[in-house]
């Protein structure tokens, strides 16, 4: 589960660094699938941009969107967040394998 | 010992902050009749939206000033209102700076101009300072407005024929030169006093990105 969702934010991030900023579609796109990756209300984005609840509804549906000067911004902003998932997952992994050879010790000891 | 000057920080508003945001709005509403007061439900709204723009006095922590930004789709109007300000630091001339942060945020987010949509203010017949901030910023005015007295808040001055009387203003595309030129060159992060310290706070969008944004907007007319 934590492999295939580490797998699926490291592509989702490898697809943002090539995104075309002029590319209208290709932005509206990219916010629209930033929010079910990063698994966040419309309103938690917003508010991690500092911009509207309805500014990040019009941005995914393309009907008003920011200018290039700021898409890169948007998309680093969301990239740091994808990191930072990325991050607690692997944490979380390489703890759960600490767990797991602590636990697993007096257990085989044990058996014996 | 040398008092340290003021700062004050202009950003959007939070959910969370929506209540204080209120009581100020109230405070400076309950005596004004020229402001169309709001209430606790609608600034709510207006801060869960991400609509809703203030100052915050960094000492104090208590909010000085606020606005909104509404875009209302259907009539492809963006509306900045809602000004309010201390009268304690009207001498700075918050309302000219909050405004101009609001412009450039909603101009730079939402490209109005792209869209065909007006960028477009209103101000009660006699209410001459945030006429006076418009006038100062670039808005033109557009035409008279009447609201009929039944519409409007009781609190709100009438005309001899009950209505309420105002003006309405816009911000267009032509204007937007001037802001970016203000931002760029005569924004030094210092209030009118010169002394007093005026952060303006985009986030992760950062003042230069919109800096860069306005100067692009405004050379395509």
């Amino acid at each position: 589960m934590s492999y295939s969702r580490m797998k699926e934010l490291e592509k989702f991030a490898g697809y943002a660094k090539t995104l075309k900023m002029e590319d209208d579609v290709e932005f509206k796109n990219f916010i629209a699938q930033s929010l079910g990756i990063l698994e966040l209300s419309d309103r938690e984005f917003a508010d991690s941009l500092s911009v509207s609840r309805p500014t990040v509804n019009r941005w995914s549906n393309g009907r008003n969107l920011p200018h290039i000067a700021l898409r890169r911004p948007i998309i680093s902003s969301v990239l740091a967040r994808v990191e930072r998932k990325i991050r607690a997952i692997n944490k979380a992994a390489s703890l759960n394998a600490s767990d797991y050879s602590y636990a697993s010790y007096p257990i085989a000891a044990k058996g014996r | 010992m040398t008092r340290a000057p003021a700062s004050f920080r202009f950003f959007p508003i939070p959910s969370a902050s929506a209540k204080e945001a209120f009581d100020f709005h109230k405070s400076i509403a309950d005596v004004n009749q020229h402001i169309w007061p709001r209430r606790e439900d609608e600034i709510q709204t207006f801060a869960d939206n991400g609509e809703l723009f203030g100052i915050v006095e960094d000492e104090s922590r208590c909010f000085v000033g606020l606005c909104y930004a509404h875009l209302d789709e259907p009539a492809n109007e963006l509306e900045v209102g809602g000004l309010t300000v201390s009268d304690k630091f009207r001498k700075l001339r918050l309302g000219t700076f909050l405004i101009r942060f609001v412009l450039a945020h909603v101009i730079t987010t939402e490209l109005p101009y792209s869209n065909g949509q007006r960028l477009i203010a209103h101000v009660h017949d006699e209410n001459d300072k945030p006429r006076n901030i418009l006038s100062l910023l670039g808005f033109k005015f557009v035409k008279k407005v009447s609201i009929p007295g039944k519409d409007a808040p009781a609190s709100m001055k009438r005309d001899a024929n009950d209505n309420v009387p105002g003006d309405q203003f816009e911000f267009e595309l032509s204007a937007v030169g001037g802001l970016y030129e203000w931002l760029d060159a005569k924004f030094t992060g210092l209030l009118d006093d010169g002394k007093s310290v005026a952060n303006f706070d985009y986030g992760d969008l950062s003042l230069d990105n919109i800096k860069l944004a306005l100067r692009d907007i405004s050379g395509t007319h």
